[in-house]
């Protein structure tokens, strides 16, 4: 009952969060001046949301930056690369999974803003993902009750998993250039049989190997490098 | 300061949604082989064999029965994973043969609770020509995660 309420509580924050967001989005553009000229460059991310990984059991490590550019009006195609590891010792299984990933997709955004200035954008788009990794277990112990158990120092295997992200998202300019954005993804799994001996417990960019889909989330700082304005 | 906090309460949400998975009791793999008679009229007929006992062939271990003296119209006999050959001695008391078995097999894991476990595929099977007319090869895949009412081999007395 109090982890219901807690949860509750949890589900109000974020609510509240989310709608306090979209107030400053609308807000916003009366704030800024009334330039009609709108910036284009590339504008490279650092995603924030991989250090929750580290409070996680078990821990994973990782890192995730990414580049979109405003191609065409509306139009974000994106490129995200990065990397996470774990460990695990569990109780029959001492596990490693790392390396390193690559996304690519389109964000397009809906947000209809008055002001050319303004960047501000609620955006729904698509990634596909890639990783190449390798995951191994070690001391393993397959039970055999008549014949006496079989021992095997550890089992190793080079993997490249392939996923699809439908991602939705929010990016607001907090001061010129500088924006926080933060997206929901749902990621359905290409290849879950990639290794028929051992699911992955880690695919990195993705999540856990043995659900076909996970969800997911980033919390993004961004930097826009103003190169054209027109 | 919002942003802490939602990184925080995000934070807890994942980690509440970490799954528990249960291990059942027995992963192992058996191969099941069928008791089977040849008529006169060339027809196969089910056979249930009584008083029967049957034990594999240890190296370095002393005999352990796998059935004692019971009436049976198939065993559940479980592989060798240390080896790529598994023997087991058949006997109801009058007639008497070994079995011989030879597989490849390959770990893999079960679930992060349960560990790993061993899956086998029959390669070569013959007897000592005692008592067993013939063999028939059903199904090569021994498998626990596979259906568990499968015949791998049917045995001709």
């Amino acid at each position: 009952m109090v982890k219901l309420m807690q949860n509750l509580k949890l589900m109000r924050s974020i609510s509240g969060y989310i709608f306090s967001g979209l107030l400053l989005l609308c807000f916003l553009p009366s704030v800024y001046g009334q330039d009609t000229l709108r910036t284009y460059g590339p504008r490279i991310g650092l995603n924030l949301a991989p250090i929750v990984g580290y409070f996680s059991d078990p821990q994973v490590l990782g890192a995730e930056a990414s580049l979109d550019f405003e191609l065409f009006p509306n139009v974000y195609p994106v490129f995200e690369l990065g990397y996470s590891s774990m460990a695990d010792s569990l109780d029959e299984v001492s596990y490693h999974s790392g390396g390193g990933y690559a996304k690519l997709g389109i964000d397009y955004n809906f947000l209809d803003l008055k002001d050319r200035s303004q960047h501000h954008a609620i955006t729904a788009g698509f990634r596909y993902g890639s990783s190449i990794f390798k995951h191994r277990a070690e001391n393993i112990t397959v039970e055999s009750d008549y014949w006496g158990d079989y021992f095997i120092d550890s089992y190793e295997n080079n993997l490249n998993g392939h996923w699809i992200e439908l991602v939705g998202g929010i990016t607001a300019e907090i001061a010129k250039n500088f924006f926080i954005g933060w997206t929901v993804r749902y990621k359905i799994l290409l290849n879950p049989d990639m290794d028929p001996q051992m699911i992955p417990l880690l695919i990195p960019g993705y999540g856990d190997g043995s659900l076909n889909r996970v969800f997911g989330f980033t919390y993004s700082v961004l930097y826009k490098i103003p190169i054209i304005k027109k | 300061m919002k942003h802490v906090v939602l990184l925080y309460t995000l934070l807890l949400l994942l980690t509440s949604c970490a799954t528990q998975e249960v291990c059942d009791d027995d992963d192992q793999s058996y191969m099941v082989a069928r008791f089977k008679t040849l008529e006169n009229d060339g027809l196969v007929g089910d056979t249930i064999l009584s008083g029967m006992s049957i034990y594999g062939i240890r190296e370095g271990k002393a005999d352990s029965l796998l059935y004692d003296l019971l009436s049976m119209s198939k065993a559940e006999l479980p592989l060798d994973p240390n080896n790529d050959i598994s023997r087991f001695v058949l006997n109801n008391g009058i007639s008497i043969d070994t079995l011989f078995l030879t597989h490849s097999s390959e770990v893999y894991l079960i679930n992060y609770t349960c560990g790993f476990a061993s899956r086998f595929t029959l390669e070569q099977y013959t007897s000592a020509r005692g008592w067993i007319k013939d063999l028939e090869l059903r199904d090569g895949k021994i498998d626990a995660e596979l259906e568990t009412d499968e015949e791998h081999l049917w045995i001709y007395f």
